[in-house]
């Protein structure tokens, strides 16, 4: 038979279920969202200080190598289009097209996969 | 094989890091006002205290796990090489020392406070508690890892999270304080009349 007391105190605990899988689920929403916030996001400034720190000979002694490979503006979107493509550029992407040739890179085979991360 | 060629050429890692960073210290912030909440037996019919307990070990086992997923994707991203000594033992990286040393202090206290409360029928509840103080300690060292190498620091949105997870910090602390204080006259006046009991 149960009590007022043990009643309450169900009721209470299926509440605290609920909560706690509320704020489980609101966190994982939450990071998904953060993560497309993030990646339509762009850093061109920290980008350069990540490049020129993995790249410095002194200061990134244990950096790997591949440290310019990390583009997000998606170079396969702005050399098919003139002037039409992603509305989004404003000054990056003409720099990009009106380069006529590019640098001479020394590994630009993994280029190519960047761009389905986001 | 795949998962290794996405850690070389995607910024997959990269976003989750940064995400995941900034649930953490949202998560983190929600922790210490829960716990704030909890110490200070703020209580109301529909929401008895050991819900707010609940909670607070629902979100702080969160806050780990998301924190967890933050370290290991640093190390897995290998834009800049990053290992996991370096993000676990402070100051020792080659890369920001100080700022990522910050975060790694940030998550040791954490795994303290974390250990000690698992273990708190073992290490007692005076030394749970001192090591709970860690707590306070640790949320004002992750903010200072997040302004100090977080990449969306200049971004209006990530502006708008430190600004809330301050805002929600002085408002626990000051109910804190303001609880302390009552706790502290409440038990003078005990010992005031136990002792007028005893002349």
């Amino acid at each position: 038979m149960r009590t007022r007391a043990q009643a309450s105190r169900d009721a209470a605990l299926r509440r605290l279920t609920r909560v706690n899988r509320s704020l489980a689920a609101a966190a994982v929403v939450g990071v998904g969202v953060l993560t497309d916030i993030i990646a339509q996001t762009p850093v061109h400034h920290s980008h350069a200080t990540y490049a020129s720190v993995a790249s410095a000979p002194g200061a990134g002694s244990t950096a790997r190598s591949p440290a310019p490979a990390r583009q997000h503006t998606r170079p396969q979107i702005q050399t098919n289009g003139g002037g039409s493509s992603t509305g989004s550029s404003s000054g990056s992407s003409s720099a990009v097209v009106s380069a006529p040739a590019p640098a001479p890179q020394p590994a630009p085979a993994p280029v190519v996969a960047v761009s389905g991360g986001s | 094989m795949a998962i290794a060629a996405v850690g070389v050429v995607s910024p997959a890692y990269w976003y989750l890091t940064r995400a995941t960073g900034v649930m953490s210290l949202l998560l983190l912030t929600c922790v210490v006002a829960l716990g704030v909440a909890n110490a200070a037996r703020l209580t109301t019919s529909s929401w008895p205290r050991f819900l707010t307990d609940g909670v607070h070990r629902r979100a702080s086992m969160l806050a780990l796990a998301f924190l967890a997923i933050h370290i290991i994707t640093t190390v897995l991203d290998t834009f800049v090489s990053i290992s996991l000594f370096d993000a676990v033992i402070p100051f020792i990286g080659s890369y920001r020392p100080f700022w990522l040393g910050l975060g790694a202090a940030a998550f040791d206290m954490l795994l303290a406070v974390w250990i000690s409360s698992l273990l708190r029928a073992r290490v007692g509840a005076r030394t749970w508690r001192s090591l709970h103080w860690l707590a306070y300690a640790c949320w004002p060292v992750a903010v200072l890892h997040s302004i100090g190498t977080g990449t969306d620091v200049h971004q209006g949105w990530m502006f708008a999270v430190y600004v809330v997870c301050v805002a929600v910090l002085i408002v626990a602390l000051w109910v804190r304080l303001r609880a302390g204080a009552y706790m502290d006259s409440v038990g003078r006046t005990a010992v005031g009349a136990a002792e007028a009991r005893g002349r």
